[in-house]
């Protein structure tokens, strides 16, 4: 086990070298210069150039890759340490904002956005899934299916904008943007407030997952609803709950841990699309809007952290499943 | 007595697949609607938009060259235009008649400007339609033909050779991005000759297969090479964007040698308190001055390049205008002579002129030349130490020359593209772009898969290998399997979407770029399932029966591995269309996909987006048309999975 983790891990470190330096040769090599769009419009020419001459952004690509990797984990290990007196040292070319507390600060806005929708995708699927494959054929099962297909040919963004033109123009409850802006509320108003502004856009983000996830569940639940021991279970006069519930569904869920691997990565990402359009200042606009203004060390910055989520989000899926299933042996 | 089972009609397993797709009625409408949507896809081609004549065709390519304004109102017997803006109507509601010209119904309603919903949609639907088609097209390719090569041939180990040849192609190409060239040319020098080892090894030993798979993909990478440069030196758009190209790389040499100033200029001020004594510093400065004048004679070059290069296409342009005059005499078109006479006489003055700039950029070529040579003589007691600000305002200045001029020149091959694309047709030029951009991405993804066809094909018959004195050389390193599966795990940990972002932040707006961003980034799942698949085809009886009678490998896998590998795919490639319409649409609603000219179904409805409470329809509409799309491509993808599989019926 601990042997198998060991090696795990250092194969994760080389695939993260090789993204690496693939990603920062992708960015760095990107036409486009992050000081042309200065936000200070008093800056002299002068000044500009020894900006950059401080960010090392006219340095050759080599030196700029050791540079850039040294400080974020410097920074990196002050975020994780938790160390408030650290210099923060990677700093973006535009807005000039230290990278990784930004990082953190979006984060947490993005955070109870992504865990709600979350929450949503999973409690909703498995109810509907399990249902919809012990009454196959039956009304409930066609209702579902009726609606997990609409729902995964439906635009989510286009769903996204007809629901703000409900919810805000016809019912009047304002949903864009983490708050109401520019209105103080107290105590259960600003909670209020607050829950309909997470809310609204958490459901509409979770409807494509809850047609996903539930087909899955589904055909997971039919094909061990078909083996021999649960057959053996039934023919042994087990009641139909225990069949269900003790034997088919435990053996059933054993795939969804691996789905639990693409949580932490979505956890950290949020959704571009729907940060876009409720107006969330969180991590995807962020990362978007550093996508468009060229900003070298943000956008290095996500996809280094994003991938590395996944990859730790996969060992311990991996791990997981050879704990909830016996048969697994890792080695 | 007869047997009851020996008179029932042999059925075959396509027959039963089709019986039991028919009888799915959501499956049949959607296969209905799809062949639907293709044929409005197909028409909306022919019938929407414009179609130039031969005059106006000339009139529209001098304007690409000369950089005019163009205003013509051609073939007003189109059905319906979707570029054609009529402030007379903007906002009707669909099926509201024009105020603009009596009579004319508008089916789908206008949008902002004023132009008919309906035609942007058809037209769009071409768009959106092919892009689906291609992305998938490109995914289910590398998809199916990696996959394939790591199930069936995932046992043999890649030779020594290979493995190096895979490692320096893949340093070199590291260090030549990160500008090292001449480190990376020799490693790259060194991959060819690991490649002509392993090939003349593979010709020696009589082992032609990995021969004629590795001439194939030189023949297709030698073509399309071939194609994009007839197309290039071809067409005047062509020629603009090979000009362009050249000014780029231009630009970006002045661009290294500014930053090489911006280091020197670094050193000085870094050594300049503590230089040990005045001579130095002055050495320090004179470099400095060097470095100046470098630049300078750099500018002075770029600006000769540039003008040099509009000389050429006016030039070339002449001679094919000439032709086509005769042409036209020939067949008796006496208005559209004249109309080309003109252009011709333009041309022919713009040429002149041209021509008068020329000795004035020359002599200020030579000025910088001599500038240069002075600053190489510099004498001690012409220094002067500046201050560092100083040269740190020329170093802003030069950059924003240069700066400058790149854009000035990209706005204008931006704009004579747009132009001359009216010229020679969407597809092509789409198509043209695609390979352009993309050319790099190709090679180094069919240089993969040749490597492991060359290592699969080599490792069926290493058997015999042991007697040659040089198979020490041919050590076997990791497995086929781990090679590509390891390269796929890669692939699938980085973020997709945050890979299409970065991706197209790099080029130009453009759907095709969206396309083929999409297809080369969804393999991945693709490759997974079918080595699966295959892994376990591999291992049942009637494969193992095969190998035992002796059948060769690529027969085994065109008669018994195909057939039972297919069925899955075509599942996931339908579905996988569903999914790039929507992931294009996404990318355009968020204002990264269709260029500005491409009017694809995700970009009317973030056009429409901003006209949500006054003008429903134009958000609805294409909402509609993408929903159907992807529901009918969802469900004809369930229909064929149910099809293949009656095991999965209901599921």
């Amino acid at each position: 086990m601990i042997s198998y983790i060991v090696r795990r891990i250092f194969q994760m470190g080389i695939t993260l070298v090789l993204i690496s330096v693939f990603s920062f040769l992708i960015v760095a090599l990107a036409p486009g210069d992050p000081f042309a769009s200065q936000l200070d419009p008093k800056a002299k020419p002068s000044d500009i150039e020894r900006q950059r001459d401080q960010m090392g952004y006219d340095d050759p690509v080599v030196q700029k890759y050791i540079k850039f990797y040294s400080q974020f984990f410097s920074d990196l290990g002050a975020v994780i340490t938790g160390n408030d007196a650290h210099e923060w040292k990677l700093r973006s070319a535009r807005t000039k904002e230290n990278v990784l507390p930004t990082m953190w600060n979006k984060m947490l806005i993005t955070l109870p956005l992504v865990l709600l929708t979350t929450l949503i995708t999973w409690t909703l699927s498995f109810p509907v899934g399990i249902g919809s494959a012990l009454r196959r054929g039956k009304v409930p099962d066609k209702v579902a299916t009726f609606f997990s297909y609409a729902l995964i040919s439906f635009p989510g963004f286009w769903l996204a904008i007809l629901v703000i033109k409900f919810v805000n123009g016809t019912m009047g409850i304002p949903v864009v943007s983490p708050y109401t802006l520019g209105v103080e509320l107290d105590g259960p108003r600003a909670f209020m407030d607050a829950t309909w502004h997470v809310a609204v856009p958490a459901i509409i983000g979770s409807f494509a997952g809850v047609a996903v996830l539930s087909r899955y569940v589904k055909g997971q639940m039919l094909e061990v609803m078909d083996s021999d021991y649960i057959r053996t279970a039934k023919a042994k006069g087990l009641d139909s709950d225990s069949v269900y519930y003790r034997h088919a569904l435990r053996n059933a869920s054993l795939p969804f841990i691996t789905m639990l691997a693409g949580l932490l990565p979505s956890l950290f990402g949020g959704s571009i699309v729907f940060e876009a359009i409720y107006a969330w200042p969180g991590l995807g606009r962020w990362f978007f809007e550093a996508v468009l203004s060229k900003d070298l060390f943000i956008v290095i910055t996500s996809l280094f952290v994003g991938s590395g989520l996944t990859l730790i989000g996969i060992l311990i899926s991996d791990l997981l499943y050879s704990v909830a299933d016996p048969r697994v042996k890792l080695a | 007595m007869s047997n009851p089972v020996s008179n029932r009609k042999p059925t075959s397993p396509l027959r039963d697949a089709m019986r039991l797709f028919l009888r799915n009625k959501p499956a049949v409408f959607a296969l209905v609607m799809i062949l639907a949507l293709a044929l409005a896809a197909g028409s909306g081609q022919l019938l929407v938009g414009k179609k130039p004549t031969e005059g106006q065709l000339a009139l529209m390519e001098k304007a690409a060259i000369t950089g005019d304004t163009l205003d013509l109102e051609v073939n007003s017997n189109a059905v319906a235009d979707h570029t054609k803006t009529e402030l007379k109507d903007t906002f009707l509601p669909p099926f509201s008649e024009s105020r603009a010209t009596p009579g004319k119904i508008y089916y789908l309603g206008t949008d902002d400007l004023g132009r008919d919903v309906l035609a942007r949609l058809w037209n769009g639907s071409s768009i959106s339609l092919t892009i689906g088609f291609l992305a998938v097209g490109i995914s289910v390719f590398l998809g199916i033909a990696l996959g394939g090569i790591a199930g069936f041939f995932g046992r043999s180990r890649v030779r020594l050779p290979l493995m190096a040849m895979l490692l320096f192609s893949a340093t070199a190409g590291v260090l030549w991005a990160a500008e090292l060239e001449y480190a990376a040319l020799p490693l790259l020098i060194a991959a060819g000759a690991c490649l002509l080892i392993q090939l003349a090894m593979a010709l020696i030993g009589g082992r032609y297969k990995s021969a004629i798979a590795f001439g194939v993909v030189v023949l297709i990478m030698v073509g399309t090479q071939l194609y994009v440069h007839g197309i290039e030196s071809g067409t005047p758009e062509g020629r603009t964007y090979q000009h362009a190209t050249h000014v780029a790389d231009q630009s970006y040499e002045l661009v290294r040698a500014i930053r090489d100033l911006g280091a020197e200029v670094k050193l000085i001020e870094d050594s300049a308190p503590d230089a040990p004594d005045e001579a130095t510093r002055r050495a320090d400065q004179l470099a400095v001055e060097h470095k100046q004048a470098e630049l300078d004679l750099l500018l002075a070059k770029h600006d000769l390049v540039i003008h040099e290069a509009q000389v050429e296409i006016v030039e070339r342009s002449i001679p094919e205008r000439e032709e086509r005059i005769a042409h036209l005499e020939s067949l008796g078109l006496d208005e559209d002579v004249k109309v080309e006479q003109g252009v011709l006489e333009g041309d022919t003055k713009r040429l002149e002129e041209l021509k008068t700039k020329t000795p004035e950029l020359e002599e200020a070529l030579k000025e910088a030349e001599t500038a240069h040579e002075k600053a190489m003589e510099l004498t001690e007691d012409k220094v002067e130490l500046q201050g560092s600000n100083a040269l740190l305002e020329r170093r802003a200045t030069l950059r924003k020359a240069v700066v400058d001029r790149f854009r000035a020149e990209r706005d204008n091959r931006f704009e004579s593209l747009v132009k001359g694309k009216l010229l020679n047709g969407e597809t092509r030029y789409g198509l043209y772009r695609v390979l352009r951009h993309f050319i790099t991405a190709v090679i180094l993804y069919l240089l993969l898969i040749v490597t492991c066809l060359l290592v699969a094909a080599e490792g069926q018959a290493s058997a015999g290998e042991s007697k040659n004195p040089l198979s020490k050389v041919f050590l076997p390193t990791i497995s086929v399997d781990d090679l590509v599966m390891r390269f796929t795990e890669i692939m699938m940990t980085i973020p997709v979407l945050f890979l299409i972002l970065m991706v197209l932040a790099l080029f130009e707006r453009d759907v095709y770029i969206v396309m083929a961003v999409i297809g080369l980034t969804s393999w991945m799942g693709t490759t997974r399932f079918v080595r699966a698949e295959i892994l376990s085809l591999r291992e049942q009886d009637f494969i193992q029966a095969a190998r035992a009678l002796g059948i060769s490998d690529f027969r085994i896998i065109w008669r018994h591995l195909v057939p039972n590998a297919i069925s899955p795919v075509l599942v996931s490639a339908t579905i996988g269309v569903a999914g790039a319409v929507l992931a294009e649409s996404t990318l355009s609603f968020l204002g990264i996909g269709a260029g500005p000219d491409q009017d694809t179904w995700g970009k009317i409805l973030a056009d429409g987006r901003l006209f949500l409470q006054d003008a429903a329809w134009l958000t609805w509409i294409p909402g509609i048309a993408i929903l159907i799309t992807v529901l009918s491509f969802n469900l004809l993808g369930e229909g064929l999975r149910e099809a293949f599989n009656p095991k999965l019926r209901g599921r």
